[in-house]
């Protein structure tokens, strides 16, 4: 476990070389940015829904963890809000054990424990009640005293999404959204940024009435995940694969975020979402962006949102008429897998049995410039699928002319020469594999694919940091590079509110249409054939 | 005579490597085997008994850093003795369906042995990946026979804590830091976590407010003598700190106060953690758990670039500053 530590702590550091210690060395003396973590400023993390799933499965044992990593400042404190009465006492004592639930991986240190909860503070408080800011505000200038927290306060709201705009408002009323004396004030928003494209305007302004766009930390949990990041680092620090990233050489990409798990409960939340908007509006739109975003200048938050949200811009958007051509949606039916019966979608917990809830989404997305015309981006994900699995893969052009034809069964002539796969594995068994064709042992000259793993957890091992921690940590530092910015929220609304206007113009006659555990339904297949492709298997 | 010793060829060496991994590949079917290899890490060490200390080290090292090992025990027999076997370490990794695996050659020797093991380390690097010598004995850096091996590997990584007359250790690897060796300490990575709680300490306005203002550091040691690690941060603190009086005494440190006027800063050991108290007597745990070897060595190679603080800070020691 020790070593887990140490090499967490290396590898981020190593993540993109160097990149993002830039500009933070100031005046410290005692820094030694090649061996320590980057340093997070004193301050405050104040959480709106404390009493909430995610505070107690992801943000508190993100927090602690990092408290166990010597990476929080002396000077740091964490007030919680929600309705329901507590103590500060109370409070400490749910989330002990909470904590000792969810903190997997990693040991639970009493004595740093409670060093840790003396600096966790309660408030109950309704986020629609402006009395409840005003006690914040009072609460907030204790504990920067007693704490020595500077001032500086990152606020989280992790309650429902139709709380956001009124969180924010109440921040502003009662002068929280500014603070004096050079201290920062920042606010981090949860998925999802509204549930269609008005709706997202809506919340902007909402937002934007009392804070600034670079005060504002829009969290995409899959853009803090070290794969994903680690794209980055595959494209834009290996010269060799760079000259063949464009529609010269590559046929086509598929990205896959499959799930074998069902709703597990959050049936009523997910009827109203789907697919769609559950994951390829936010998290595949921003997946696919770092796939095919142009490298910028420098790697800073600007400069490589800016690619991002470029590359977002000029996805094409269809026409209502074009959309069943380019889509489609999918829902689960009943099915017995492995012995087990598992029920359909309608018969979920919570669920409409007539709900036209899309729970598999499949999209071929048109990138509309010089790098990508003509290549299409085929985007699926669902649930209940075969099994959990994200990954990108990245379909070569086969040779112009082959040398290595074989003869079919009728006499035809097909070529034993496959063409070349790129996959970058997201989850589970991150890594990256290119498929390569090889003689095949023995006499004549056939081909067979092969393929050159490269794991991610073998070559290094160790724990890495959750996605949670990574961007805990950017938002307390200032850095908003792994954060989703307006214009790429509406870029990707842009793209994705035609098809579900369409979707509810025409609902699909017939749902459910894919069996639990299979791969989609066959339109999604068809949709893939009209071009000459199939979806492969991950 | 030394023909009475077989010969011990680099080829036949890691073709016997090969065979073991075929071997492996054979009879292994519920997991994967994954050879791993991302540098060479040389391992130079004396005498016995310490076989299984070394084989766990290497062992939990490999998971941040697949590499293939190369040891050289040598050993003190009447008779030259030189004789090598190649053997894999397969560990499955935690959650994970491979097994991942790193080849290790081991060299037992007598020292009049030590041009023939340069010679077939020479082809028993892996190609284009970096190469390190971890002096697992500092003693042999001050070994003439010993010498012959530096040029196998230009990183150096030995832990000073080892010497007896800790000046003059650091002296000697300073020597070879100015001769073009990157040299690397485990006695220096040890004081990470001592640097980095001060450092977080001054990140608060009211400590950095008091930087220029110290005029004196105590820096104090739990055991006898002046030790490398204690030396390392009296001259760290010195660099930083150059007007302020810093008193520095014994090993195995136990305390570092830096006072200015009548406030002052202090970080202890507290056995498993460090504990930090700040300006307004506001304290706080920083856990520090017991760093293996393995941990030490994983820090270090995670820096094989130039480290700007250390040499600076090894300079700084051997030439007195402090
Ligand atoms: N859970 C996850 O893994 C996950 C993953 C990604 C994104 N998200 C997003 O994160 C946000 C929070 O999710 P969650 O799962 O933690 O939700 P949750 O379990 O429903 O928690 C929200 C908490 O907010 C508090 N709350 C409700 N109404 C309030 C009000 N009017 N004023 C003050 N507090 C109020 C509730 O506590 P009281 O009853 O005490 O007030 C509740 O415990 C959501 O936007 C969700 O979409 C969650």
């Amino acid at each position: 476990m020790k070593t887990a530590t140490i090499l967490t702590r290396l590898q981020r550091r190593r993540g993109i070389p160097g990149a993002r210690l830039k500009g933070m060395a100031q005046a410290n003396p005692f820094q030694d940015p090649l061996r320590f973590e980057r340093r997070v400023p004193s301050c405050a993390v104040v959480i709106f829904g404390a009493n909430g799933d995610l505070t107690k499965r992801k943000l508190l044992p993100s927090l602690y963890r990092l408290a166990f990593e010597r990476r929080l400042p002396q000077g740091f404190a964490v007030v919680g809000i929600s309705r329901t009465a507590m103590s500060d006492d109370d409070f400490r004592k749910t989330l002990e054990a909470s904590l000792k639930e969810f903190l997997e991986n990693s040991p639970f240190d009493q004595a740093l424990w409670d060093d840790f909860a003396r600096g966790l503070f309660y408030l109950a408080g309704d986020v629609g009640d402006d009395a409840a800011y005003q006690r914040l505000a009072v609460r907030l200038d204790e504990i920067a005293k007693t704490r020595q927290t500077a001032g500086n306060v990152l606020f989280y709201l992790s309650t429902q999404p139709s709380h956001y705009g009124t969180a924010a408002g109440g921040l502003g009323r009662a002068g929280l959204a500014k603070a004096a004396n050079g201290a920062w004030r920042r606010l981090v928003v949860e998925k999802p940024f509204g549930h269609d494209q008005a709706s997202a305007r809506e919340l902007e302004n909402q937002l934007h009435e009392h804070f600034t766009e670079d005060q504002l930390y829009r969290i995409d949990h899959y853009l803090g995940k070290e794969t994903v990041q680690n794209i980055l680092a595959f494209r834009f620090g290996n010269p060799l694969f760079e000259p063949l990233w464009n529609r010269q050489y590559i046929n086509h990409i598929q990205i896959t975020a499959a799930e074998s798990i069902g709703v597990e409960g959050r049936g009523g939340y997910y009827q109203e979402a789907g697919a769609l908007r559950d994951m390829i509006q936010n998290h595949l739109l921003q997946v696919l962006a770092t796939v095919a975003m142009e490298p910028s200048a420098v790697f800073e938050a600007t400069g490589v949102r800016d690619e991002r949200a470029k590359l977002l811009r000029s996805i094409r958007t269809y026409k209502h008429s074009e959309v069943h051509q380019h889509t489609v949606a999918g829902q689960y039916g009943p099915a017995r897998v492995g012995g087990k019966d598992l029920p359909g979608f309608r018969q979920e917990e919570g669920v409409d049995p007539q709900a036209m809830t899309d729970t598999y989404a499949a999209v071929t997305f048109q990138i509309e410039n010089w790098r990508w015309a003509g290549v299409p981006f085929y985007v699926r994900t669902g649930k209940r699928m075969p099994k959990r699995v994200t990954d990108i893969a990245i379909r070569f052009n086969p040779v112009p002319h082959s040398l290595f034809m074989t003869e079919g069964e009728g006499g035809e002539s097909i070529d034993t020469a496959r063409p070349n796969m790129l996959i970058l594995r997201i989850q589970p068994e991150e890594g990256i594999s290119l498929r390569f064709s090889s003689k095949q042992p023995g006499a004549g000259m056939k081909l067979r694919p092969v393929s050159m793993d490269f794991n991610y957890g073998t070559s290094f091992g160790g724990r890495t940091p959750t996605a949670y921690e990574t961007l805990l940590v950017d938002a307390m530092v200032g850095d908003a590079t792994l954060y989703t910015r307006q214009d790429m929220v509406e870029a990707s609304w842009t793209a994705v509110q035609p098809i579900l206007e369409a979707w509810q113009e025409h609902k699909p006659e017939q749902f459910p249409n894919y069996p639990a555990g299979t791969w989609g339904p066959k339109e999604s297949d068809e949709m893939l054939a009209r071009n000459g492709h199939e979806w492969r298997i991950p | 005579m030394p023909a009475l010793v077989e010969e011990i060829r680099a080829e036949k060496l890691l073709k016997d490597l090969a065979s073991v991994w075929k071997e492996l590949g054979q009879h292994e079917t519920e997991y994967a085997v994954v050879r791993a290899c991302a540098l060479t890490l040389l391992v130079a060490t004396t005498g016995d008994g310490d076989e299984q200390d070394l084989a766990g080290t290497l062992g939990d090292l490999m998971h941040s850093n697949p590499s293939r090992y190369v040891v050289l025990r040598l050993v003190d027999k009447p008779e030259p003795e030189f004789a090598a076997r190649v053997f894999a370490q397969c560990q499955l990794a935690f959650g994970r369906r491979q097994q991942l695996c790193c080849e290790q050659i081991e060299f037992t020797a007598t020292r009049d042995r030590i041009p023939d093991f340069y010679a077939v380390a020479l082809g028993l690097t892996v190609a284009d990946l970096p190469v390190l010598l971890w002096i697992r004995d500092a003693q042999l850096l001050m070994e003439p026979a010993f010498q012959a091996l530096l040029p196998l590997a230009r990183p150096l990584i030995i832990d000073s804590a080892q010497f007896p007359d800790a000046l003059a250790g650091l002296k000697e690897m300073e020597l070879r830091r100015d001769a073009g060796w990157r040299v690397k300490d485990l006695a220096w990575s040890r004081l990470t976590v001592w640097r980095e709680t001060i450092a977080q300490m001054f990140e608060t306005s009211a400590c950095r407010n008091l930087v220029n203002r110290i005029d004196r550091v105590e820096i104090k040691g739990r055991f006898g003598p002046t030790g490398t690690d204690v030396q390392y941060l009296a001259a760290w603190l010195r660099r930083i700190l150059p007007n302020a009086q810093i008193t520095a005494t014994g090993s195995g440190v136990q305390r570092i106060r830096l006072v200015a006027g009548g406030q002052r800063v202090e970080v202890a050991d507290a056995g498993e953690a460090l504990v930090a108290t700040s300006l307004d007597g506001m304290v706080t745990r920083v856990p520090d758990p017991v760093r293996s070897d393995a941990d030490l060595l994983a820090e270090e190679l995670s820096i094989l670039g130039p480290d700007p603080t250390y040499d600076a800070t090894l300079r700084a020691v051997t030439r007195g500053i402090n």
